[in-house]
């Protein structure tokens, strides 16, 4: 199978309604490749978290805008792309949230990007003209069925 | 499409309210969800066992409802605790640092004997 054919390219609007998607998204996509159950959860945590922020926190107009996913294998490692024309955000500039405060003391949020790095093998950030890139890599669990 | 199931079950103490979650807690079931447990604690409920085993699924907002609750219980000198989640869904607890803010136990009965205890 070539690299294009197992490829998954998704167009999403900003609403927070499309996040719905996600997860029958991930689904999919692990169906399609033979993905174990650990890494189907581990798309849908990453896209959830991601795409929600984008739609959440993105945009400073009221206007329709597309944000774009794409997902592919190759080689045993899965590559998830989002691609937006929010505001620049580079995920990569948040600092870690401290766990180990007591609960009285922990700020509620911010963990959402702590569970993207922290899913993902690598995660790299690029600001594309007015769009944001985000590329995220995973090596998938050994007893996924190749091609 | 509500993505989350949560039914209160029968509790052997008039204290402690037993929730079982089922489904997905996340950014289509979390803010009903933390509203439920908020409005809980408002009305006087103090004591939180959560059954975790049927929850397939959590993202941060889901996180978000869990910590929010057991934030607003801690000065009230209660507490939640969390029961019997599957391994996807500890694993996402333990990323997010949850074994520093609530007791996971395996079972629902642990979690009956444990929650009026202080940590």
């Amino acid at each position: 199978m070539s690299e294009d054919a197992a490829a998954l390219s998704v167009v999403l609007r900003n609403q927070r309604s499309e996040v719905e998607r996600l997860g029958p998204l991930a689904e999919q996509f692990g169906e399609a490749h033979g993905l174990s159950p650990d890494d189907v959860f581990a798309i849908n945590l990453v896209l959830d978290e991601v795409v929600l922020n984008v739609i959440e926190y993105g945009y400073d107009d009221a206007a329709e805008h597309q944000i774009h996913l794409l997902l592919s294998v190759n080689a045993g490692v899965l590559t998830i792309q989002v691609d937006d024309d929010a505001r620049a955000f580079n995920p990569l500039d948040l600092p870690p949230p401290n766990l180990d405060l007591p609960i009285e003391e922990r700020p509620i949020g911010g963990l959402g990007v702590h569970l993207v790095k922290s899913t993902m093998d690598t995660v790299a950030y690029r600001r594309d003209g007015n769009r944001n890139v985000l590329t995220m890599t995973k090596k998938l669990d050994a007893d996924h069925e190749r091609g | 499409m509500q993505t989350m199931n949560v039914v209160e079950t029968n509790s052997p103490d008039a204290d402690v309210l037993i929730l079982t979650l089922s489904g997905r807690l996340d950014g289509t079931s979390a803010e009903s969800f933390g509203q439920q447990l908020i409005e809980r604690i408002e009305a006087g409920a103090r004591y939180f066992v959560l059954d975790l085993a049927g929850l397939d699924y959590v993202s941060s907002v889901g996180l978000r409802a869990l910590a929010l609750g057991g934030k607003q219980l801690g000065p009230l000198g209660g507490r939640i605790v969390l029961c019997a989640p599957q391994s996807r869904v500890e694993r996402v607890f333990q990323i997010a640092g949850f074994p520093s803010m609530f007791t996971t136990v395996a079972t629902q009965e642990e979690g009956l004997a444990c929650v009026k205890t202080p940590r």
